[in-house]
């Protein structure tokens, strides 16, 4: 290796170094070779060592003053180990968690949905039982009310009873109509509200998930 | 037997060469390699840190056709180099006192 060859190595070896850094690095040893003389053109070399580890040393000082970009390492010799930084968690380790989580999750999931479906089924209970009533009552009243009119013609031959029968029959006609306005006014008051009420008791839990996902989000 | 050479005792020794008189890279490393057994690429890393920490500067002369670098020393560089001499002078103090009795 000549002068010419061994100052276009360390140049290539050289070549991650701002411009700046590397023009300095190469008149110096340009000069040295100038200074020491074409006869010691040979011993220069042999002293020097490698080009490589000329530039070794040169990006090795460089690097502890400033801040060098990493492939820096790779002209040392050693791998730029690639960082994993902590951006999103790794999918393996999410899968090992969810499979240690199983054991716990299940019962804790099926407790949970045992409760939300116990506590439905409490409400529509209520809600139908209600309804129920509503109805009933009033069709129980109407039904009676015709039924004792209709004995009352039976009862004619005692005028006396029959009268009766049929005043109790017409009073509970009367009443179940009444009840039956009550309650047909009371189901256009409260049933919009029970019902819309239900769906949003429904909806709250699917609510939540999606306000945190959008706070989740501006962050 | 040789010691291995703390950067720190090598920028001083570069700096007492640059002080005697402004000179440049061929004839620091022949200075400095008449003492120590260094390679001839140890010096320029040193150089260029003491260069860019303020210690010395650089000027071009012309010689034989060309131009040359010459190394000088600044003032920070001078008051580095005291500190270096009074660092010295206790690190040799200490060893003295181990090897020759205090």
């Amino acid at each position: 290796m000549n002068r010419s060859e061994y100052m276009a190595a360390l140049r290539r070896a050289l070549s991650v170094l701002p411009e700046e850094e590397r023009a300095s690095a190469l008149r110096y040893y340009e000069e040295y070779f100038d200074d020491a003389g074409p006869e010691n053109e040979r011993r220069v070399i042999e002293d020097l060592g490698a080009p490589e580890t000329v530039a070794g040393q040169i990006l090795a000082d460089y690097r502890e003053l400033t801040t060098v970009p990493r492939q820096g390492a790779a002209a040392s010799g050693a791998p730029a180990a690639p960082r994993r930084g902590w951006r999103g968690i790794n999918p393996w380790l999410l899968l090992l968690l969810v499979v240690l989580a199983i054991p716990i999750g299940v019962p804790l999931a099926g407790a949970f949905i045992g409760v939300c479906a116990a506590v439905l089924g409490v409400l529509a209970a209520v809600l139908l039982s209600v309804l129920a009533f509503v109805v009933v009552i009033p069709l129980c009243l109407l039904a009676a009310g015709i039924v004792l009119c209709g004995i009352s013609f039976v009862l004619w031959g005692a005028p006396a009873n029959a009268l009766v029968t049929l005043g109790c029959g017409l009073m509970l006609f009367a009443l179940g109509v009444l009840v039956s306005l009550l309650a047909i006014k009371l189901c256009t008051l409260f049933v919009p509200p029970v019902f819309r009420a239900f769906v949003a008791l429904l909806r709250w839990p699917f609510d939540k998930l999606r306000s945190r996902n959008q706070g989740g989000g501006v962050q | 037997m040789s010691y291995p050479i703390a950067s720190s005792l090598l920028d001083g020794i570069v700096l007492a060469v640059v002080e005697r008189e402004s000179t440049y890279g061929y004839r620091i490393t022949q200075d400095v390699q008449k003492v120590l057994e260094i390679s001839e690429s140890t010096l320029y890393p040193v150089l260029r840190r003491l260069q860019k920490d303020g210690c010395l500067t650089t000027y071009d002369e012309a010689f034989a056709g060309r131009n040359r670098r010459y190394y000088k020393i600044t003032d920070h560089g001078r008051a580095q180099l005291r500190q270096h001499r009074i660092d010295w002078q206790n690190y040799r103090n200490g060893i003295d006192a181990i090897f020759f009795g205090g």
